[in-house]
């Protein structure tokens, strides 16, 4: 799973390679798993791990966005470059807001009295838990 | 990629899997949009990932991942496994294949130019060229366009030792003109509506596509549209262009026929199929004309259901659905096959990404057009009084795929082999197999063209995939006509 201090190098790292008056990043992602009955019997059962930055860049109120779900340097610098040649051909928009301050993360989640009915998806033996190496 | 595919494949086969298939997908999109004179939406995207598919204990199991590193790949293959052995505690039989030969093949799209070769400037400058001239017409009071490219690199290898590397390429384009008057909106599309025309092409199909040159008759059908007559109620013989005939057969017969739906798999989401298995090669599903093929294939044409293997590695095939009339075949995967009596499957299983199961989806399900010419002309020249109509509207049907009403955007009665005026809001409905029982007439390979569906959904969660339709126009005889929009 991609921990806050993750979230947080790889928006830097974008940071440092965008040449807009503004950038934003937003994180999206995690485990996902699904389990469908048919004919009384499991006919899909499923679960992935996915994250994805969508990288969205203002120059003069003309703004657009890109994504991916690949971290390395090339990916990341190719995501901001998308992100702003798709800005640089848009219209201004005397109406876009600017970005907000830096301001306080907000968490948001599941409240305790719910806490009971998640499924434990994250039990997967340690040995078998992604490491951090590089990506083939 | 190879690699990363047989850490999967190893670490299943350690873990117990009797089968395993991996498949690591790179996908980019590019989607640009107007809207009245402006960059409505431009967005580009990049996912890339792997999955495992194993049968384990007899039973499925599926896991995905986005992380490509040894350690990560390892863990999904184990994870699946696992997933695998939890289904096995509920299984009513265990999971059948149909064998299938293992290839070792390479397969791309052909195509001439490279869309992403294209600049964002161009394609943008070309939109607005387009949306200028569609409200260079009075009365146009919203103008809509856009281009879309999507590229997929996919590498499949099984345990059986399949290697296939497959690279697909697909582009789209198309426009609408509205216009609002009073209390009524009128729209026109070019050269289809939801999104135009898509292929498997390169961006040679922008220009093929000629959508400069007919932006202002499109424009100017949409402000007609208002000054017309309601389309006339009742029975009368009908004439649908292709693109309607298009989503016609995507959903009263591509629909249907996926074996999964008709099993019962797929009964909470879009519902399932009248087709119940008693009906192969028993049911007249049409008339003697009635001719439909899914056919997957190079040779059939650029579809958005053209390939060279699907997501298990079965090679792309043409299977006869409708022959002369009699229903003959159903979409099928290689652990469906066995239930129609076939030994292999019919190669249909496509997933819309990385991290979705594969499941039974249409290729190119299309009408084979007559082989004695006939263009549409000819087609309206021999129609005493019907109904002509164009570019679908709206769409519904059941959830047995069995009742259904279409709206298009523009319509024209026929009198005496002539087009006698335009009529706005035309709409039919009618009973699948009667409909099809009705059809009297095809025009030839000359009016016949190959649509894409770039947004056919299906599963949960939901996938998105592309499929082809390939129709000439065609007569009807005796429709319900005219009863879906009321004026006033």
């Amino acid at each position: 799973m991609l921990t806050s201090d993750q979230a947080g190098e790889i928006f830097d790292r974008i940071k440092k390679l965008s040449t807009a008056d503004e950038a934003e990043v937003l994180f999206s992602g995690g485990r996902f798993a699904l389990t469908r009955f048919a004919n009384n019997t499991i006919h899909q059962n499923v679960a992935e791990e996915n994250h994805v930055v969508s990288v969205r860049t203002v120059f003069g109120g003309r703004t657009a966005r890109a994504s991916t779900n690949q971290f390395d340097s090339d990916s990341l610098r190719e995501v901001v470059r998308a992100a702003e040649n798709l800005a640089k051909v848009q219209h201004p928009d005397p109406d876009l807001l600017r970005m907000q301050p830096k301001l306080p993360a907000a968490r948001t989640g599941v409240s305790a009295p719910h806490q009971r009915f998640l499924p434990d998806i994250s039990r997967r033996p340690p040995a078998l838990r992604p490491s951090s190496g590089r990506r083939a | 990629m190879r690699q990363v595919a047989k850490w999967a494949l190893d670490m299943a086969a350690r873990r117990g899997a009797s089968y395993a298939g991996a498949r690591i997908v790179a996908q980019r999109s590019r989607a640009l949009a107007t809207k009245n004179g402006k960059v409505g939406s431009a967005s580009d995207a990049e996912s890339v990932g792997m999955s495992v598919r194993v049968i384990a204990d007899g039973a499925w199991g599926f896991a995905a991942s986005a992380e490509l590193d040894r350690g990560s790949v390892e863990a999904t293959a184990a994870h699946a496994v696992e997933i695998a052995r939890a289904s096995a505690r509920v299984k009513q039989h265990d999971v059948r294949l149909a064998p299938e030969k293992a290839v070792v093949a390479e397969w791309a799209t052909p195509y001439r130019i490279d869309p992403f070769s294209v600049s964002v400037d161009e394609n943008i400058a070309l939109l607005l060229k387009i949306d200028a001239e569609l409200r260079s017409v009075a009365g146009i009071t919203l103008a809509e366009t856009n281009l879309n490219f999507n590229r997929e690199e996919q590498w499949f290898l099984s345990s059986e030792g399949a290697d296939i590397h497959q690279t697909k390429l697909s582009t789209g384009a198309g426009y609408a003109a509205y216009a609002f008057a009073g209390n009524e909106i009128q729209k026109r599309s070019y050269p289809n509506s939801y999104g135009g025309q898509w292929q498997n092409k390169g961006y040679e199909l922008i220009d093929e596509l000629k959508l400069v040159e007919n932006a202002r008759r499109i424009a100017e059908e949409a402000v007609a549209l208002h000054g017309a007559d309601q389309c006339p109620e009742g029975k009368f013989d009908l004439i649908l262009d292709s693109s309607q005939l298009g989503l016609q057969i995507h959903e009263s017969i591509g629909h249907p026929i996926e074996l999964d739906r008709v099993l019962g798999m797929e009964a909470n989401f879009a519902g399932t199929s009248f087709l119940t298995l008693d009906k192969l090669r028993t049911l007249r599903y049409g008339s003697d004309l009635v001719n439909v093929v899914a056919d997957a294939r190079q040779e059939h044409g650029p579809g958005l259901g053209t390939f060279g293997f699907d997501d298990e590695g079965v090679p792309a095939q043409c299977t006869p659905i409708i022959t002369s009339g009699l229903f003959t075949g159903y979409l099928s995967s290689r652990e469906t096959a066995h239930t129609i009596g076939e030994n292999r499957s019919g190669g249909t299983l496509r997933a819309e990404g990385w991290n979705r199961l594969p499941m039974i989806r249409m290729t190119n399900i299309s009408l084979l057009p007559a082989e004695k010419p006939l263009s549409l002309e000819q087609l309206i020249a021999a129609t005493d009084h019907g109904i002509l109509m164009q570019t679908n509207r709206s769409w519904s049907i059941d959830d047995k795929r069995y009742n259904f009403q279409f709206g298009c955007e523009i319509g024209w009665e026929i009198k005496n082999g002539k087009r006698a005026r335009m009529v706005k809001n035309p709409s039919y409905s009618g009973i699948t197999t009667e409909f099809w029982n009705s059809l009297d007439a095809i025009c030839s390979r000359d009016e016949w063209t190959l649509w894409g569906t770039p947004n056919c959904g299906k599963g949960q969660p939901q996938q998105v995939m592309g499929t082809g339709h390939g129709a000439a126009p065609a007569r009807f005889r005796g429709i319900k006509v005219g009863s879906a929009y009321k004026s006033g």
